[in-house]
């Protein structure tokens, strides 16, 4: 009986040497073909991960394939939505782990760059250099000398009228001046008594995006040129945000109902004629077009934003980057994929598709983009893009201009403004802006 | 059958002295040993659901507590392991309200006890309403049963969407129907200012009380009717009937309901983050929606882990004041008891 045990003992610990070996070698064989197959493109798959937008995953289905058919290289995309991406791309960076490829939105680089979430492109041979794209995206690419990213789409906002409406009134043109746009809306309501000619919207991230549009557009800055002070409450700052108020408490410009609105909202305003014009992207156009059959794209114009008293006209744009994360194990290929989607003709048909606008400027001589509301744009407005500073903490400058923002709006839609609550409300968040600034 | 099935099915309690008794000491060991045997095998029969939620519960929970003492933000997060011990003073800045942070997480907390207070109350009260209603058996209490749940049972996002549009006051149905009625001469801002968070506990009292009812008709039913026939024997009214037998039978459910509800609505994220569409001003903001804003989205995970376990801390002593004062008296020990 002992010596069948030990039989047995002897047959199961030879059966265990044999598996292990036989597992050993099986991994180890998989290791070295892996080893093997990163220095041959034609093995490589690259991972990558978007922002889903309609129409992006036909537009991908069809540039991988074609990325592949050039270059050997499989991609394999995944999509995700806005609402979970922050928490998605801090999870990879966590981890060092995940897309080896990957959409950067502007406003979280300076957070994700620290945590050491992307690559210094220029680091990598054959890296795709700025220069094809505008100016304005250049330097949101570049973070403390280190390029992140390649600039894929941005949106910057247009000054949006619906002519008919306004021609109607006997209104010609848009404003130029903050002036311009208090006296055009005195015509539009001796037309239309019960419609405003211009609204705003009023819910984050939004809110911030308006203020800082009108501080530039008073020659006001939100920090300083180092960005190491806050700004945001100097008397440009407070003058825009004062002549804001006055569009709705005085001039009746702005519906006061505005501070409630989020971008359905001024979107339904603007389909329903109960606002003549808006600041806003080529998006709201296309809604109006699905919404009414009765209009037409020549029934709209795009102009410059107005300037204030002490500045120029100035908007805001957001911008999307596309970058390399530093775990990747195929940092050449997965340059070639960047330098793929930076091309002319796939950086202009991806932009269109997800409805904003291209990032190089001769992506504008695509057939896909003629037409006036386009040329607007180019000529016009994409010169006066600002965005955000990429500093480290502007998340939380941010919230404190959103916040004081929302209160001093709140107070003007409920007759509780004047100019002091403005001043109040954007020292004190300024305090804690500069706190924030002095913490990181 | 074992000996010690023999036992088990007698009716006798381990330990139990009539058992000592029967088999003696040495008997009373080895049932001991059995019996442990048995705890042991149950033991390691629960482990991997111990294990899980071991994983799932309590390391989030042990690493969130961890964390709040660092000062981890964007800068450490990939190498938290480097990031630094700053003792006390996430909570300080989060609890002294002379610090902004702290000013506004205070302020907060107010608009979340509000928030709190007026979702259970409102809940609670609509439910019990509602169940009464549908415990008297009128023709389609079925069909008013399920169609009650719809709130309850329909995508949280769509209700609260729906009910953002409604309360908008330039075109939402609400203001509209209260000027047709000349209840008000202006449109009221439902979701500005001051009122916010009355539209938003109001909408969260209108995705909970469903709940509510289902849990306080199920307790309604289980009310025996000998008690209402001695009770009305006894010369009860209607009134008296509800307050003194309705009422303390469904102390228990009442108590269970009014728990849960008071911790879902401390840690409510959805509600008022759709509803104001993001946040148009501190109004709306409850807790759980200023750590998201503030902390979180500014990649302050210490800070964020601080203002959460401080939220946890008043949690956990409303509920451990909530389990002794009621909870305890109406179970007679503890759920269990």
């Amino acid at each position: 009986m002992a010596d069948s045990h030990s039989q047995l003992d002897v047959h199961s610990s030879r059966r265990s040497v044999l598996k292990a070996t036989g597992l050993t070698g099986t991994v180890g064989l998989a290791g070295c073909l892996g080893v093997l197959g990163d220095g041959n493109d034609g093995d490589v798959t690259l991972q990558v991960r978007h922002m889903d937008a309609p129409g992006l995953e036909d537009q991908l289905d069809k540039h991988t394939a074609d990325f592949e058919d050039e270059t050997g290289i499989a991609v394999e995309y995944e999509l995700m939505g806005w609402g979970e991406a922050s928490e998605q791309q801090m999870a990879s960076i966590t981890s060092q782990s995940g897309p080896d490829v990957e959409e950067i939105a502007s406003s979280w680089i300076p957070q994700q760059v620290e945590a050491g979430g992307w690559m210094d492109m220029q680091e990598i041979d054959g890296y795709q250099e700025l220069d094809p794209f505008f100016d304005p995206v250049q330097d949101v690419a570049m973070y403390d000398g280190k390029q992140i990213g390649v600039p894929w789409y941005w949106g910057p906002r247009g000054h949006l009228q619906y002519d008919p409406l306004l021609e109607n009134a006997g209104l010609d043109g848009s404003p130029s001046t903050w002036d311009e746009l208090a006296n055009m809306n005195e015509q539009f309501q001796s037309e239309y008594p019960d419609k405003n000619l211009f609204g705003l919207t009023g819910v984050v991230p939004d809110l911030g995006h308006h203020f800082a549009t009108l501080t530039w557009q008073n020659g006001g800055q939100l920090l300083s040129d180092d960005n190491s002070e806050v700004t945001f409450n100097s008397d440009a700052a407070v003058e825009g945000m004062n002549y804001w108020a006055s569009l709705i408490s005085e001039h009746d410009a702005i519906p006061s109902s505005s501070a409630e609105w989020g971008p359905n909202e001024i979107n339904s305003a603007f389909i329903n004629e109960r606002i003549g014009s808006l600041w806003g992207s080529l998006t709201a156009v296309e809604r109006f077009e699905e919404e009414r059959d009765d209009v037409s794209r020549e029934d709209f114009s795009i102009h410059e934003l107005p300037a204030g008293p002490n500045g120029d006209s100035a908007t805001f744009f957001g911008l999307e980057l596309v970058g390399i994360h530093p775990w990747t194990d195929h940092p050449t290929e997965a340059a070639k994929w960047v330098s793929y989607l930076s091309k002319q003709q796939v950086n202009g048909e991806l932009s269109k598709s997800v409805g904003f606008l291209p990032t190089r400027e001769d992506s504008f001589e695509l057939d896909i983009y003629e037409g006036h509301l386009y040329d607007s744009f180019q000529e016009e407005i994409l010169p006066t893009g600002k965005t955000f500073p990429a500093v480290l903490g502007w998340g939380q400058v941010e919230e404190s201009i959103n916040n004081a923002v929302g209160e001093i709006l709140t107070s003007v839609a409920t007759d509780n403004w004047d100019e002091s609550v403005t001043r109040e409300e954007l020292d004190d968040a300024a305090q804690q802006a500069q706190n924030a600034l002095d913490n990181q | 059958m074992s000996e010690g099935s023999s036992d088990t099915t007698s009716g006798h309690a381990v330990g139990d002295p009539e058992s000592r008794d029967t088999h003696g000491v040495s008997g009373w060991i080895r049932q001991r040993t059995r019996l442990t045997e048995e705890n042991r095998y149950a033991y390691k029969l629960i482990l991997p659901a111990i294990a899980m939620m071991f994983i799932i519960h309590f390391v989030p929970i042990v690493w969130g507590f961890a964390i709040s003492f660092m000062e981890l933000d964007a800068l450490y997060i990939a190498r938290w392991t480097e990031a630094p011990f700053t003792g006390l003073s996430n909570y300080t800045r989060v609890l002294d309200p002379a610090t902004i942070v702290g000013q506004r997480y205070w302020f907060s907390l107010r608009q979340t006890l509000i928030f709190t207070v007026g979702s259970v109350g409102g809940a609670y009260v609509l439910g019990l309403i509602t169940a009464l209603i549908l415990n008297r058996g009128f023709r389609g209490s079925k069909v008013a049963r399920t169609l009650i749940l719809l709130p309850w049972i329909s995508p949280i996002v769509v209700v609260l969407l729906t009910w953002r549009m409604m309360l908008l006051s330039d075109t939402g149905i609400i203001n509209h129907l209260l000027q047709t009625a000349g209840i008000i001469d202006e449109p009221i801002l439902w979701l500005l200012g001051s009122k916010t968070i009355i539209s938003v506990t109001l909408t969260n009292v209108w995705i909970y009380f469903p709940w509510a009812t289902i849990m306080l008709f199920a307790g309604l039913k289980s009310i025996p009717n000998q008690l209402y026939e001695a009770a009305s024997i006894d010369g009860a009214g209607r009134w008296g009937k509800f307050r003194y037998v309705t009422l303390p039978q469904l102390k228990p459910v009442s108590a269970v309901v009014v728990l849960l509800m008071v911790l879902w609505s401390m840690i409510n994220f959805t509600v008022p983050f759709v509803l104001t569409g993001g946040g148009s001003g501190r109004h709306g903001e409850v807790l759980m929606l200023f750590i998201y804003n503030y902390a979180f989205q500014n990649y302050e995970f210490g800070l964020g882990a601080a203002m959460s376990v401080a939220l946890f801390l008043v949690a956990m002593v409303l509920a451990m004041v909530y389990y002794r004062k009621v909870i305890d008296d109406s179970f007679g020990g503890g759920i269990g008891g």
